[in-house]
């Protein structure tokens, strides 16, 4: 039997199957191999995803420990308004603003506005709406927790077990997703304006990453810029998949790498320390009122900086608020004419060269000397002086015949040798390295001008290492402000060493001239009201101009003073310089009493042996074994 | 026969790795519970010695003192009493009387040795309670 009619119809269904299977085996072929690449990339990205957490910011600690600068867990709480203003279920904007405003310490109409939908243009120049509002920053995490506990709570009007099921999963992203956080760290200063100028600040950097925003912070002045780098640490990633939940697949993690943490600074300060220098220097500033006031504590033997401080300050935990001005720290960054406490450079350097003794003596003219053509004064006037008494009385006509007997080159390469001209290298930014001109540019004059601290420009922090220099017996070192570096764990990372730079003069100079230097410290000198009562003190007061450019000499006054005690066995130099302090405006009378407050307390802090102890104060004592215990502490 | 137990063979393996497949899905959850709490936990530790080490900055402490007004003053130099400090070497080292001298950046008082005589001053003996 023949069915030719049916046979057709077997061949063409047969022929329209291998055509359809020819069509789906071009189509899998299509999908799996010319297509392959792009198709890979849409699944990926539909499921892998990477994420990046950021590494907590190292502290900062002074050298006993204590907490100088930390980064504290915060979160930044966002929303996406389009789950909340939903057209076809409803607008939930009111109940959230109402049940987040008391929480966040905000405003609920100011809510309610950034509850309101926005649009944006995406790269193809669409409109969309906005996904990524953010309400608050720096919410603490307990604060968090309350936010999401009260989300969760919200009934939105509806009881979700009556809710229809094609609605239920809207309320549940509502609940778990319209209001979220993103983690951040804020960076707290728990000693407020404390040291703010050596620890400096920090601001934050929005950077798009990971489809969201993350919060940079970065050092921008102080400690937390220079060592940026080791403060900062290393980003940890994870590259991972979800599924539609947007749960992670732990067991298709492919990279998991953990964040490293920013290294601990431990600074030379000693928060104790930089306690009583602050104390003093706010107490100087009420008395003598001036336009500013700095203060710098050295350890001579090493050239640590125990303590730095400049008023008026800021509170780095909100530098905005601060006239930026008062943020500079002008330990560093401002110039002066130094004045008299320049007299020890050129003193120094003669006794250094044997042009002259201790017992030199200079004829000081009754206060007025004519050199070059111009008249030079002394504050008195003085008839014969040795070297000692010039520095005692702080003669600027001694100083500048002492000068001129050790000859302009000498005396120049003192000048550069104690440093100046020349950053001192402190870790902190916007060091300046002050003027010493060159000899070409001296004239006759010159050197008797530089001799008492005219026509040199140098920081405060200059003159304090070069008087640090003395009580070292000549040694130079340079100043330290960080001891080491650690690791999350303690260990030691870095250890930073003292450094010497130079000696600029003899043991035996350096001896000669702390003699001399402690003579300023008594009845006869110009520094009397820096006298201790328990340690023999060495200084030089210096009460400078302030120069008004070309036009000559202001009538506002630089008055320092710059010491160290014990004189002959140096634990501390303190330095002291007061911007235009009136109406008293001598460097003995308004530094010198700031230098006393802060030694005698220093002395006590540091637990620095006593080198006699008033008469007075023993018999007040009320421990008979105190008065004997003292007796043999001092012989 | 045979093809019954292939077929019953391949269902116990399917259902084997299905099941296996679970597991490792399961134990993969729980891995990241525990992750999150370590990580609750690491953050809730940190907060915590922030907080411990603000409450002993000097500048917090002394405004607990003022607040709770203890009274509490650095000690004048007369009423401090330097203990002889032996050595590990009898008098070789460090002199009795001298006392402790900060020679630095984190220089610590030097410890006491295994006390083998903690020698007194003779003045100071005389004060003490006999």
């Amino acid at each position: 039997m023949d069915y030719p009619l049916q046979n057709r119809r077997l061949l063409f269904v047969t022929f329209l199957t291998i055509l359809a299977f020819c069509g789906l085996a071009y189509r899998l072929v299509d999908l799996q191999a010319f297509q392959h690449e792009d198709l890979r990339k849409k699944a990926q990205a539909n499921t892998i995803r990477t994420f990046f957490w950021e590494p907590r910011r190292g502290d900062v600690r002074d050298i006993k420990g204590n907490l100088m600068a930390t980064s504290r867990q915060v979160k930044t709480v966002c929303v996406d308004p389009t789950l909340i203003c939903n057209t076809n279920v409803g607008n939930h904007q009111a109940e959230v603003a109402r049940a987040l405003a008391p929480l966040l310490d905000l405003q609920e109409s100011e809510l309610l506005k950034q509850l309101q939908i926005q649009y944006l243009t995406n790269q193809s120049g669409q409109l969309v709406p906005d996904r990524y509002v953010i309400l608050k920053r720096k919410v603490k995490v307990e604060d968090w927790e309350k936010v999401r506990a009260r989300i969760n709570d919200l009934s939105f009007g509806t009881d979700e077990k009556t809710v229809p099921k094609r609605l239920r999963p809207y309320y549940r992203a509502l609940r778990q997703r319209s209001v979220f956080a993103e983690d951040a760290q804020l960076r707290e200063y728990p000693n407020g304006r404390q040291a703010a100028h050596v620890i400096g600040y920090v601001g934050v950097e929005e950077r798009k990453a990971n489809k969201g925003w993350v919060i940079e912070t970065s050092g921008k002045d102080g400690l937390e810029l220079t060592l940026n780098g080791s403060l900062t640490g290393v980003r940890g990633w994870r590259v991972t998949e979800q599924n539609e939940h947007k749960q992670e697949l732990v067991v298709y993690r492919e990279q998991d790498v953990n964040p490293r943490p920013g290294l601990t600074v431990v600074s030379t300060l000693d928060l104790g320390l930089q306690n009583i220098v602050e104390t003093a220097l706010e107490e100087g500033m009420q008395k003598y009122s001036p336009l500013s006031a700095s203060a710098i504590a050295v350890r001579p033997r090493t050239g640590e900086i125990a303590a730095l401080a400049v008023l008026p300050n800021y509170d780095p935990n909100d530098p905005s608020k601060y006239d930026p001005e008062w943020r500079r720290n002008r330990v560093i960054t401002d110039l002066n004419e130094p004045g008299s406490t320049f007299k020890v450079v050129a003193v120094t350097g003669a006794l250094n060269e044997h042009v002259v003794n201790p017992s030199t003596v200079f004829d000081c003219e009754n206060g007025k000397f004519f050199y070059a053509g111009r008249l030079l004064h002394d504050t008195h006037p003085y008839g014969e002086l040795t070297v000692e008494q010039v520095i005692t009385k702080s003669s600027n006509i001694g100083a500048a015949k002492i000068a001129l007997l050790l000859g302009q080159e000498r005396f120049r390469s003192y000048i550069t040798n104690f440093g100046f001209g020349y950053q001192t290298g402190l870790p902190l930014p916007g060091e300046r390295q002050g003027t010493v001109h060159p000899l070409a540019a001296w004239n006759k004059l010159s050197i008797t001008r530089v001799a008492m601290g005219q026509e040199v420009a140098v920081t405060p922090l200059q003159m304090a290492m070069m008087m640090s220099a003395i009580a070292n017996g000549g040694r130079l070192m340079r100043p330290m402000l960080v001891n080491r570096l650690e690791d999350e764990e303690g260990r030691v990372v870095a250890q930073y060493q003292p450094q010497a730079i130079r000696t600029v003069c003899t043991p035996a100079t350096a001896r000669m001239m702390i003699e001399a230097l402690k003579t300023v410290v008594t009845t006869n000198g110009t520094a009397r009201k820096a006298r201790l009562a328990n340690y023999t003190a060495a200084g030089k007061t210096g009460t400078a101009q302030k120069s008004a450019g070309k036009e000559g000499y202001s009538g506002q006054h630089f008055s320092s003073f710059i010491g160290f005690f014990p004189a002959d066995n140096a634990e501390l130099c303190v330095a002291i310089f007061l911007d235009n302090p009136h109406p008293i405006y001598f460097g003995g009378e308004t530094a010198a009493p700031v230098f006393k407050a802060i030694a005698e307390r220093a002395g006590n802090y540091l637990n620095i042996k006593p080198e006699f102890i008033a008469v007075e104060s023993l018999e007040n004592s009320p421990h008979a074994s105190a008065r004997e215990a003292a007796v043999v502490a001092t012989d | 026969m045979p093809w019954l137990l292939l077929l019953l063979l391949g269902s116990v393996a399917g259902v084997g790795y299905v099941g296996e497949k679970y597991t490792v899905y399961t134990l993969g959850q729980d891995k990241k519970r525990y992750e999150n709490l370590l990580d609750d936990a690491c953050h809730k530790t940190a907060r915590l010695r922030v907080e411990l080490d603000t409450m002993q900055v000097p500048r917090t402490l002394e405004s607990r003192i003022k607040e709770l007004n203890l009274g509490l003053v650095q000690p004048q130099p007369e009423q401090i009493l330097r203990l002889v400090e032996p050595t590990a070497g009898g008098t070789a080292g460090r002199s009795g009387t001298e006392p402790f001298v900060n020679q630095g950046a984190g220089a610590q008082p030097p410890r006491p040795q295994a006390p083998a005589s903690y020698a007194l001053a003779p003045a100071m003996r005389s004060s003490l309670p006999r």
